[in-house]
């Protein structure tokens, strides 16, 4: 516990983390309220209110991402990892305990953003009379999905910044990852193999199933899912895939010398 | 708390950091840390602490390795650099994080702030502090836990004399207190004035380890000095006695390879008068360099012209 502690301390006493958390925050709360205010395109309904919600949520992942990177690697960079392990020796502790406050900041991030977002986008609209009263789809497991992406991909960020002990890097892996790699490696897994479903098991494809969302309602109320991984299963996937990224970092940072 | 290093080894690559490193850090006395530039000074420290993983070897901590005291900065207080402080972290929040981490009441990190002389800058921020200051931050971080044992890196660096001087108090305060303290240093002079113990190393491997006392005198030139106004009269008589003579000016030399006694009583039977006759031992720079001469990593050949006198010597 006093690991744990000790880590929130480090976490909340430089101005550069509240600086990025703010920005992971405001930057897509700001692109809601704006669209909600400009938005002419006569009645509004829910689900599309939620859709570009849940669309800036990626904004907001990849930030919290690059907070988490930064946080891990620049213990490296300033060399406080010393420090760090003079004083804590047991290095799984302490990954575990910087593992755990990143899912905690993401899970928060990424609530206050729906939060603040939707309520915020429905107040305007409702203000502005062009907010429709035809129900949409339920948006809820879709909510839930992306605030377990912000969670994990900033996982991925403090895995990624163990790794390699590097702020750009590891800041460039994680923009790049996803915007690119994962674009030209689905490419030429299609040209391989003609199948689309590999490309499915591309960890970000799976992971942006986890909030992937479409307001067009069913009878029953289902969801319609493209063919491929249903957003449990690229849960799962995800998760695993971040999770082991971390576990491998830990293991690594343990044994090489700090 | 006694700290044992044994047959401490370590590697990067094909190169040998430390070799088979063996030694004691008793408790109650300064040992200084001593070796050339590149000899493993700093490995040796960081493997003591875990923090580099040794090829072989063990540290142990009154039998107990590093990494399973449950809260380290109760029995070791360490400051391998100043410099490993978040540039942006304020140095009160610096020492309570550490304290936290050790289950420590955050006012403790106050307290060793103002032991430090650091309190009006307690909510300043590294980044703007100088190393000397720095350096009495990395000291409270030590001092944070009222350890058994304190590890030192070269902890003078870039302090005015001053802060050297009271460095040096505090450290044999310390160790009066009787923790064990091990220090590195450059600061030759330094160390003579506050080392019971040396461990001296080269190129990773144990070159002495006992007293200061004891590798002086193993390793430091001793002469006696003698000035008489006879002194022309009385170093034929000297020599004769196998003795090596250096004239330091027309009424002194410095007899090497013979007693002061000895001396004293060739004086008496020729009836010359003495004005000094007393032994003389080198320094602990003059026996580091002499221990040390063989295994320096980084070696010069230019030639240092002296400005004062216009002599030359050969710098190594």
């Amino acid at each position: 516990m006093n690991v744990l502690r000790a880590e929130w301390l480090k976490w909340r006493t430089v101005r550069m983390h509240w600086l990025l958390l703010g920005i992971a925050i405001a930057l897509p709360i700001v692109v809601s309220i704006l669209t909600a205010i400009f938005r002419n395109d006569g009645a509004v309904e829910r689900g599309s209110v939620y859709e570009l919600v849940l669309g800036t949520s990626y904004v907001t992942a990849i930030l919290s991402g690059v907070a988490a990177a930064v946080v891990t690697s620049g213990e490296y960079g300033h060399l406080t990892i010393r420090p760090t392990f003079a004083a804590m020796p047991r290095r799984g502790a302490v990954l575990a305990a910087k593992a755990v406050l990143t899912i905690a900041i993401g899970v928060v991030t990424q609530f206050i953003v729906l939060e603040v977002s939707t309520n915020a986008s429905f107040a305007i609209l409702g203000s502005r009379d062009i907010l429709s009263s035809v129900s949409s789809a339920n948006a809820r497991p879709a909510m839930i999905g992306s605030i377990a992406f912000v969670a994990l991909l900033a996982l991925i960020g403090h895995a990624l910044g163990a790794l390699f002990r590097s702020a750009p890097l590891s800041i460039t892996t994680i923009i790049l990852w996803p915007l690119l790699v994962e674009g030209i490696v689905g490419a030429l897994l299609f040209a391989i193999t003609k199948d689309e479903q590999m490309m499915e098991w591309l960890p970000f494809r799976a992971g942006f199933e986890m909030l992937s969302y479409s307001s067009w309602q069913m009878p029953e109320g289902g969801m319609v899912m493209e063919e491929g991984l249903t957003r449990l299963q690229a849960s799962l996937y995800f998760g695993a895939v971040s999770v082991g990224l971390t576990l491998l970092a830990s293991v690594v940072a343990s044994r090489r010398d700090s | 708390m006694t700290v044992s290093v044994r047959d401490l080894t370590k590697k990067y690559g094909s190169k040998v950091a430390v070799d088979h490193l063996t030694f004691d850090v008793r408790p109650g006395v300064v040992t200084g840390f001593l070796g050339p530039n590149g000899s493993g000074k700093s490995t040796t420290m960081r493997c003591m602490l875990g923090l580099d993983r040794p090829d072989g070897g063990e540290v142990s901590f009154d039998g107990k390795r590093f990494r399973d005291l449950p809260t380290p900065l109760h029995q070791v207080g360490a400051l391998l650099d100043a410099s490993y402080v978040h540039p942006a972290r304020t140095a009160r929040n610096h020492l309570r994080w550490l304290a936290v981490s050790n289950g420590l009441p955050t006012k403790r990190a106050d307290e060793v702030l103002e032991m430090v002389g650091l309190t009006n800058v307690a909510k300043g921020r590294p980044k703007k502090f100088s190393l000397g200051m720095k350096q009495r931050l990395g000291l409270a971080s030590v001092l944070l836990g009222d350890p058994q044992v304190v590890i030192l890196d070269e902890p003078a660096n870039g302090l005015d004399p001053e802060g050297i001087r009271w460095i040096r108090d505090v450290l044999v305060h310390l160790a009066g207190q009787g923790r064990a303290v091990l220090v590195s240093s450059h600061q030759l002079s330094e160390m003579a004035l506050m080392a019971d113990d040396l461990v001296v190393i080269g190129q990773g491997r144990l070159i002495e380890q006992g007293t200061v006392d004891q590798f002086v005198s193993r390793y430091a030139l001793t002469w006696v000095r003698v000035v008489s106004p006879q002194a022309s009269a009385l170093a034929p008589a000297v020599e004769a006695g196998g003795a090596r003579l250096e004239w330091t000016g027309p009424d002194s030399f410095d007899a090497h390879g013979v007693g002061s006694a000895e001396i004293g009583e060739l004086a008496a039977r020729q009836g010359v008068v003495l004005h000094e006759l007393s032994p003389q031992t080198g320094s602990l720079e003059d026996a580091f360099l002499k221990a040390t001469a063989s295994v320096q990593e980084y070696t010069t050949h230019l030639e240092v012209t002296a400005s004062n006198d216009g002599n030359t010597g050969g710098a190594a």
